[in-house]
């Protein structure tokens, strides 16, 4: 078999798979698509655009898909909005107890750690409740989001931003130490930073996925 | 002075090559090869046009008999007016009508 015959032979079952995985209303595209690789008379130019065919066809299977259909994906957004939520509640009710004078022990193990008393000092009373309010909109998100409510988005947009500003201002205070620790005079590694941005990127996408199912009108 | 949006390098290679002969329907492959753009780019980007009303598609028969029809593709009125539009723009600010080599996207 000459390698003109495998590229050839390559490029059929590649427009199969194409046609396959396009959805309905854009069969008629990947079959226009799908049509033009008789019609080029290069063997390699076939199999190259055949590999075409299948990455349109991935990419409108993937623009028409409603993510949340999918059990997998509502949980996992559920999960991780769950897991914010509970950062923020937990911050919320750390700092609260502090400032309103509560507790003077320390809490119980995971939140164990010594106390930034000269951070917890400055924070204004605003800051806890703010957090505490945001806590339980996307607790709240998180249902809706398991419900596969239209809302769920600005459930969790808004109390995503304020918690956000809310960080933005805790660690532009020197008493907080942040910047005095990415600072060179430190030399701290700065990898530690790739789990807000890690955490950041992850709500950025699952913001971007609940918007793109509006997008999608609901099967019927 | 009125906004215009400019569309992609890729949106203006195309538009341009079918503004060049914007009466004849031109097949996807020919597209393909006047702009340099690969099937998987230059078909979402057909779609996207199709669906905003600015390109006409239809089935035509092919010349070889045996062989089964294929989509053409042409400007619609309004298609054609945001090519020589974004023509204008791309040649004014030397943006997008550069010749795509093979490969480039």
């Amino acid at each position: 078999m000459t390698s003109r015959t495998v590229y050839r032979s390559l490029s059929r079952p590649l427009i199969r798979v194409a046609m396959r995985v396009a959805p309905c209303e854009r069969e008629e595209w990947a079959q226009a698509m799908s049509r033009e690789v008789d019609a080029i008379p290069n063997d390699r130019e076939a199999l190259r655009w055949a590999l075409g065919c299948l990455q349109a066809s991935c990419h409108w299977r993937l623009r028409s898909m409603r993510l949340t259909s999918f059990w997998p994906v509502r949980w996992g957004m559920a999960l991780w909005v769950a897991l914010v939520a509970a950062d923020a509640l937990g911050y919320a009710g750390l700092t609260l107890t502090y400032k309103l004078g509560l507790s003077t022990e320390h809490p119980p193990y995971p939140w164990n750690f010594p106390w930034n008393v000269p951070l917890l000092e400055v924070t204004p009373l605003w800051d806890p409740i703010l957090s505490l309010l945001a806590g339980v909109v996307l607790l709240a998100a998180v249902v809706l989001i398991l419900r596969r409510k239209r809302v769920a988005l600005e459930a969790i947009v808004a109390p995503f931003v304020v918690l956000l500003l809310l960080f933005a201002v805790r660690v532009s205070r020197p008493e907080s130490g942040w910047l005095q620790g990415v600072s060179i005079a430190y030399q701290r590694s700065h990898y530690f930073l790739i789990w807000p941005i890690l955490g950041l990127a992850i709500t950025i996408l699952i913001c971007l996925a609940l918007l793109q199912d509006r997008r999608i009108p609901a099967a019927r | 002075m009125a906004l215009v949006r400019r569309c992609s390098r890729q949106t203006v290679a195309l538009l341009a090559a079918l503004m060049e002969q914007p009466r004849a329907w031109q097949h996807g492959y020919e597209l393909s090869k006047g702009t340099g753009l690969k099937s998987g780019t230059l078909y979402p980007i057909l779609l996207r046009l199709s669906d905003q009303g600015l390109l006409d598609s239809r089935w035509k028969d092919a010349k070889r008999p045996g062989r089964p029809p294929r989509h053409v593709y042409r400007l619609t009125a309004s298609g054609l007016a945001l090519a020589r539009e974004q023509v204008k723009v791309a040649a004014e600010s030397g943006f997008g009508l550069r010749p795509m080599k093979a490969g480039q996207r």
